[in-house]
């Protein structure tokens, strides 16, 4: 399986799916299953709770995580304690989630546990460089819920994308949205220099927002919105200047929204990028509808020209 | 007296603790509960300590390095109850005693391979702990319930490890489980013993965190370290350590101030905007920070030891108690002369401008009346006012004011004369509108 070495040039990777029960955990487990572990150390922790044996929301079985001898992993105390292996505590931090405080730990023999890591972006941050002294060389984060922050590139360098029929049982649609979504991951960086004079400032959150005809760059604060995306059309002259937003994870806009406003001849760029891997699609729905695992991914590779993977396809 | 219920008074105490480069929330938590010396005793002892660190103080290596072992140290007397009580706790907390006793020889080698072993804290006890959670001697800071506790165990993982059944693994992991449980509970029992020293350790690494602070304090802000008298409290060269880095921020200077006061009352006056208020703040800071041990910011010191420190400043406006800044001040005075009754010599009392919210006749009664209460009872207080009081109760000090168009904010003695009536030059000097003052001062030509 080519991707799983690609993880290897990274220093953190995040895995997170475009929904619940696309297939996320397997797609972890699968590349758990094969990183090769002899001659580096490998890291894997989770933004909020994930590794629940059955899910929290829909109530169906969900795989557990895997994790094997030498790994290192972090999880709350309160998962610590109901672990299903042998492990070496490394390290305790002071920072404390709703579960209890972190623990970091070193799988001494293969078994499960349940991953629930730091709660935010700023703190995984904040325990990623605590356990930088233990020459961690690649950390692999799990997203929770859709919680692609973890995807941003201010914490994981580069994400794999975990799709599937969970996300809608139309294949159409189902490729629409993932597109989507993968076009804002490959947004280019921001074009125009980001010097003072011709930059603009605005917020989703500002009443009024007035942009001068000399203005080359619009930067947004916080989350690019449907309703700040509408606001920018409606003053005119999106084709003047072009939009920068922090990264992907900032983007809450709808695919239709985004289409108009490329009509309307606006560009949107990003100030730092992360890189997609890979993606993987899971044909079966939690309510039981399977989707033809081929064609689900010949036409998404089609459409989204990156190399797409049926786990379960390819494991058996 | 607690630090924690002392360190919001207004004479900038908590100024003090913040710079305190303490490396741990522990023994930050630790110095907040302690309560100040009462014992001149206990002061000797806390500045003996704070002396014997100051040399290590200045090895800026080493200062480093302990910082950052020492912010490692975290409070796990819960932990060490439970163990105590012959609970049996899990891996988690194993790791943390483990923790402490590797922390506890790491700080011990440190120290003692900068040439400092007498600061060391006492870890002769810990080989026999540490044996217990590392059977292995690898000197590696993790835990687990290692292979080497029973072969038993060792022999469950291999089979754990080669099994591929699901269920069987189920089995073998369960037993695995039981198997560490009953390992777990001897372990615990191994350590009971050691409960007591571990506790031990765990406080003495706090103080050795607070010491090297208040040390480490000393040398940054230049601070001297006093000496315990029993007849007058004396300072040269005092300065608010605050004040004055707000004002080296603007390029300014700090007229540091020398005083002396001993249970004769000290009456403070001087114009408007002459520091007598800084003075009050820096003697109740001084006083406060000399019952903690810590260094004392003036050239040099003599601290009368003294059990009740008072500092009231008259702005005590309580609205929640519905007093008014009369009300609520008087109320705060009262305690002081309550307090003098019976403890007397034990009290120092620093009180900024009592009275000054009433009328100057009846403020003057006030507190002529409150000094010579204070002169019966032998009680050390310093207070400033802008009422002309009589020397007859209290010895008389004067901020030296404006000269040649410059304040001097040293203090000369003061003992016959009227109080400086420098109020509306001062104000004219602020820019208040002509108009206002002009009128004042034709006022005054009237009388």
């Amino acid at each position: 399986m080519p991707f799983v070495h690609e993880l290897l040039n990274y220093r953190s990777v995040a895995v997170v799916g475009m929904e619940k029960n696309c297939g996320k955990t397997e797609c972890l487990n699968y590349i758990i299953r094969r990183l090769p572990l002899h001659d580096r150390k490998v890291c894997v922790t989770s933004i909020g709770l994930d590794g629940e044996r059955t899910d929290q929301v829909t109530r169906t079985p969900k795989p557990e995580i895997v994790l094997r001898e030498g790994m290192f992993f972090s999880t709350s105390e309160t998962h610590y304690r109901a672990r299903r292996m042998v492990s070496e505590i490394v390290d305790i931090s002071d920072e404390t989630t709703a579960l209890g405080r972190l623990i970091t730990a070193k799988v001494v023999s293969e078994g499960k546990v349940i991953l629930s890591g730091p709660s935010s972006t700023a703190s995984l941050r904040r325990w990623m460089s605590g356990i930088a002294g233990f020459g961690i060389d690649l950390t692999i984060i799990d997203g929770a819920l859709s919680r692609k922050s973890s995807a941003s590139p201010a914490v994981s360098d580069a994400m794999v994308l975990a799709t599937g029929a969970a996300l809608s049982s139309s294949l159409p649609t189902l490729i629409d949205l993932t597109a989507f979504c993968v076009t804002m991951i490959r947004l280019p960086l921001a074009e125009t220099p980001g010097n003072a004079a011709h930059t603009v400032t605005v917020s989703s959150m500002a009443s009024d927002i007035g942009i001068g005809n000399d203005v080359e760059r619009v930067e947004v604060t916080g989350a690019l919105t449907d309703r700040l995306l509408s606001r920018l059309m409606q003053e005119g002259g999106v084709d003047r200047y072009e939009v920068v937003v922090e990264d992907f994870t900032r983007i809450f806009v709808t695919p239709g929204q985004y289409r108009s406003f490329v009509r309307a001849g606006g560009r949107l760029g990003v100030r730092r990028r992360t890189v997609l891997l890979a993606v993987c699609a899971n044909p079966l729905a939690p309510n039981g509808y399977r989707m033809d695992s081929e064609l689900l991914c010949a036409r998404l590779s089609d459409k989204l020209q990156i190399p797409v993977y049926d786990i379960k396809r390819h494991e058996a | 007296m607690k630090l924690r219920d002392i360190i919001d008074s207004p004479c900038g105490l908590r100024y003090m603790i913040e710079t305190l480069p303490v490396a741990s929330g522990y023994s930050l938590r630790y110095l907040m509960d302690s309560t100040a010396c009462s014992a001149e005793e206990e002061v000797m002892e806390s500045y003996a300590a704070l002396h014997s660190f100051l040399p290590a103080a200045s090895d800026g290596n080493l200062v480093a390095m302990l910082h950052s072992e020492l912010c490692t140290l975290k409070n796990i007397s819960s932990t060490l109850d439970r163990l105590e009580s012959a609970c049996t706790v899990d891996d988690i907390e194993l790791f943390e005693v483990k923790h402490l006793i590797m922390l506890g020889r790491r700080v011990s080698a440190l120290l003692s391979a900068s040439g400092w072993p007498a600061l060391s804290p006492d870890v002769s006890f810990t080989d026999s702990p540490l044996s217990v959670l590392d059977p292995d001697g690898t000197g590696i800071a993790s835990f687990y319930i290692y292979d080497s506790y029973s072969a038993e165990l060792a022999g469950l993982r291999l089979r754990l490890g080669r099994e591929t059944d699901p269920d069987a693994r189920e089995s073998l992991m369960r037993e695995e489980q039981q198997e560490e449980s009953r390992i777990r509970a001897g372990i615990c029992e191994d350590l009971r013993p050691s409960v007591p020293a571990l506790r031990k350790l765990m406080e003495s690494l706090a103080v050795l965190d607070i010491t090297f602070a208040k040390a480490v304090q000393v040398r940054t802000m230049n601070l001297c370290i006093p000496v315990l008298t029993s007849g007058k409290t004396v300072y040269k060269g005092m300065y608010h350590p605050y004040i004055k880095s707000i004002l080296e921020k603007s390029d300014k200077e700090f007229t540091p101030i020398d005083i002396d006061f001993g249970d004769e009352p000290v009456v403070i006056i001087g114009a408007n905007m002459g520091g007598k208020t800084v003075v009050l703040k820096m003697a109740a800071l001084c006083q406060y920070l000399f019952s903690f041990g810590m260094g004392i910011p003036a050239e040099s010191a003599e601290i009368v030891l003294k059990k009740r420190v008072f500092f009231i400043s008259g702005d005590a406006q309580d609205m929640g108690a519905g007093l008014s800044s009369f009300a609520a001040e008087m109320t705060a005075i009262d305690q002081v002369v309550r307090a003098s009754e019976t403890e007397g010599t034990d009290i120092v009392a620093m009180i900024d401008e009592p009275a000054r919210s009433t009328n100057p006749i009846e403020g003057t009664a006030l507190v002529e009346a409150l000094l010579r209460l204070m002169e019966g009872r032998s009680a050390a207080m310093l207070l400033t006012t802008h009422y002309n009081i009589s020397s007859a109760c209290c010895r008389r000090l004067r901020v030296a004011g404006v000269e040649n168009g410059k304040m001097n904010y040293r203090l000369c003695p003061a003992p016959d004369g009227a109080v400086p009536h420098e109020a509306l030059n001062v104000a004219e000097s602020l820019n208040i509108s002509p108009e206002w003052i002009g009128e004042a001062k034709k006022l005054l030509k009237h009388e």
